[in-house]
């Protein structure tokens, strides 16, 4: 726990990092609420695209079973992957038999999740992101902390120096300057690269389309110019017909980048391109286990629109390098205790149940309840004496609570163990952590309960 | 990209090892997912959002649209027929310097012959079609025509079949769109219900290339076009 506090406490105390990030979801935000407010009935879209999502969800197998069969006939190599391991191995395979050494990648979360961007290395081809943003982090050797905006956490100024110490250009502050010098020498790795990866947010099962949404079109260039295409995604973005995509892209961009519509939204037919060879490989790593996972199944309706990072009051403060994995924020703490490394699965004691992300979320995913459930998921995987020690306080905090006597008693105990023990008390809430970002309330000069009583025999109440 | 061919041709070399890797894979999965069906599957979902509206287009719908396209920063040329097209592209072409322009020569485009009307006004400029020779990445301007236009979302629909033609309206500067005023829907729903999936690949496109990585600071033209002009036929064209 010691670990996490530090890392917040860093964050908080990091004013370049507070200025990024606020000024950065204050626009996200603002745009969201203009966006959102230009259609006609929000909740009842959010119904209609959790229904879908939950529908596609629950039919995944047969979905993706048909989805396959579009594909293959097609022409396209469908694979499918258990974990990173088998990723590995296609990438390795694939690369060799196609004799690549140059790919351009372009930014896939289930990419971060699998450490795709080593797996091409370590099959013997370079690799460039070729998303903006994730070039930035490629080039500071950093990880993405925003599922949409992987460079969040840094101001122009931290960018001109990265890019500037990296030799790719003279400094800069200028976001424009800075953008466009990075899009114009990925233009040269573009045209040179044997093989494009990209992830896909959306997979058709009945006409076999794959959908992916993009503002810069790196995404368009990595299907467009290599003679080799591979889509790496997770299994859970089947969707059973295109008219269920329309109605997610109405939400997406609006909750992802405050957008009616992103610049691009590629359609790509089942068949690859004519010279072009396509390989889609469906992986699971994990998901499987989530959708047997009761409730937590409905963590795979997901369509990483980012909206719960944006709202929520702790990712504003900290950012997403603290969350300690892949996936920052609310969607990241909810599924933590399912997939995470286990150093990551503090994260869960992060979040203040607040339910922003809940009720922001598109597809309606209880976020705040799959939260605490993971805390109980996490709290069975830790130290039986932790635990016990935890359940002894606890027993205790309920049958104080839970009589009357019993209640006064420790309404009393408690000042009473201030007033004398007062210094030990703080004493103790010092070394276990409980006053480093507040002090404790001191106790009210009245009992609630000598208050209310007053007020009955004062007549106060009819 | 001169040995694409060749990269691109060689799914059968693909190993016996990952044929039975992924065979393997595919039952693990699949295993997993039907035990946890438990017999039991969710209900269609409500059909209440998942109908195009198919109504004709009101005349306003043309305004909403360009309105939207204002505000994509997408320029746009209401023109009368082809004779007024290739003078008004030739103009803009010129007037921006353009050295070379490489055209997906189909559909509208031959019909009004846009590649002709362009050589004629152009003489010091190199027109060139699709195939002819001229990469996508040589050109200045890439000029394409469209498969539909979305009022609700300002969206521009584009088709391709192949790399070439993809890379028109895409490694270009400038991208110039023709459409027919015809081609207006309302909406996506109307659009998908028109045309249903041909196993086509499909680009709907509402605005140039744009990022807001650095700051959420938007910066138009990064990796595609940073200009896109849309010139739209009037109806009754033909005549014209
Ligand atoms: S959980 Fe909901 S709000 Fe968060 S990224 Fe996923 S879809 Fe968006």
């Amino acid at each position: 726990m010691s670990g996490l506090r530090d890392t917040v406490q860093t964050k908080l105390a990091d004013a370049g990092l507070q200025e990024a990030l606020g000024r950065a979801l204050a626009s996200s935000n603002a745009k969201l609420e203009t966006a959102l407010s230009e259609l006609d009935d929000v909740p009842a879209l959010k119904d209609a695209a959790a229904e879908i999502r939950r529908h596609a969800v629950g039919r995944m197998w047969q979905l993706l079973e048909t989805f396959e069969a579009r594909l293959r006939d097609a022409g396209t190599t469908v694979l499918w992957a258990r974990d990173a391991t088998d990723v590995r191995r296609y990438i390795a395979e694939i690369c060799s038999v196609h004799k690549v050494s140059k790919t351009v990648l372009s930014k896939t979360m289930v990419g971060e999740e699998l450490g795709l961007e080593q797996s091409i290395k370590d099959a013997g081809s370079s690799v460039i992101q070729s998303d903006v943003g994730e070039r930035i982090i490629q080039l500071a050797q950093q990880s993405p902390s925003h599922i949409i905006l992987p460079c969040i956490h840094l101001r122009a100024a931290d960018v001109g120096k990265i890019l500037h110490e990296r030799g790719r250009m003279p400094y800069s502050e200028d976001p424009a300057e800075l953008s466009r010098g990075l899009g114009k020498s990925l233009r040269q790795h573009f045209l040179g690269a044997h093989m494009g990866v990209s992830g896909a947010n959306f997979l058709v099962a009945e006409t076999g389309n794959i959908v992916c949404v993009e503002n810069e079109g790196n995404i368009r260039m990595g299907y467009s110019v290599p003679p080799v295409h591979v889509v790496v995604t997770g299994v859970e973005k089947i969707l059973p017909t295109l008219a269920d995509a329309r109605l997610l892209l109405a939400l997406l961009p609006r909750l992802a980048t405050g957008q009616r519509a992103t610049c691009y939204t590629s359609i790509l037919g089942p068949a690859p391109l004519p010279g072009q060879s396509r390989y889609v490989i469906l992986v699971d790593n994990g998901r499987s286990d989530l959708f047997g996972a009761g409730p937590c199944r409905d963590l795979l309706h997901c369509i990483r629109c980012g909206a719960c990072l944006n709202v929520c009051p702790v990712y504003q403060r900290v950012g997403g390098h603290a969350y300690g994995w892949t996936y920052p924020g609310p969607i990241g703490t909810a599924m933590a205790s399912m997939l995470a490394p286990d150093e990551a699965v503090e994260s869960l004691s992060l979040c203040t149940l607040c339910g922003a992300c809940s009720e922001v979320c598109p597809v309606r995913i209880p976020l705040d309840r799959l939260i605490l459930l993971g805390r109980a998921t996490a709290r069975a995987r830790r130290k039986a004496s932790e635990v016990r020690q935890e359940r002894r306080a606890l027993r205790w905090f309920r049958r104080a609570m839970s009589g009357r006597v019993r209640y006064r008693m420790s309404d009393w105990g408690h000042r009473l163990g201030l007033a004398w023990w007062g210094g030990r008390v703080a004493a103790m809430q010092e070394k276990l952590g409980w006053r480093g970002e507040r002090a404790a309330p001191e106790p009210a000069p009245q009992l609630f309960r000598t208050w209310w009583s007053g007020r009955r025999k004062r007549g106060d109440l009819k | 990209m001169s040995d694409g061919g060749r990269r691109g041709s060689r799914e059968a070399s693909f190993s016996v090892a990952m044929h039975n890797r992924t065979r393997s894979a595919r039952a693990a999965i699949r295993g997993r997912l039907d035990t946890a069906y438990e017999g039991q599957r969710p209900d269609p979902p409500e059909e209440s959002y998942l109908r195009p509206t198919d109504q004709p287009v009101p005349l306003s719908d043309l305004e909403r649209f360009l309105e939207r396209l204002r505000e994509h920063q997408v320029g746009y040329h209401l023109v009368a027929g082809a004779e007024e097209l290739a003078e008004l592209m030739a103009n803009q072409i010129y007037a921006k310097r353009g050295r070379k322009a490489l055209l997906d020569n189909r559909g509208v485009m031959l019909q009004c012959r846009l590649l002709g009307g362009l050589r004629q006004r152009l003489l010091d400029v190199i027109v060139e079609a699709v195939g002819a020779g001229l990469a996508a990445d040589q050109a200045d301007f890439g000029i394409t025509p469209c498969e539909g236009l979305i009022a609700e979302t300002g969206t521009i629909v584009l088709a391709a079949d192949d790399r070439p033609t993809l890379q028109v309206s895409l490694l270009p500067g400038r991208h110039f769109v023709v459409a027919r005023e015809a081609q207006l829907v309302v909406d996506l729903a109307t659009w998908m219900a028109t045309h249903p999936g041909n196993g086509r690949h499909h680009i709907l496109l509402s605005g140039p290339s744009r990022t807001a990585d650095i700051e959420k600071q938007v910066v138009i033209g990064v990796h595609g076009p940073w200009k896109v002009s849309l010139f739209i036929l009037r109806d009754g064209w033909e005549q014209r």
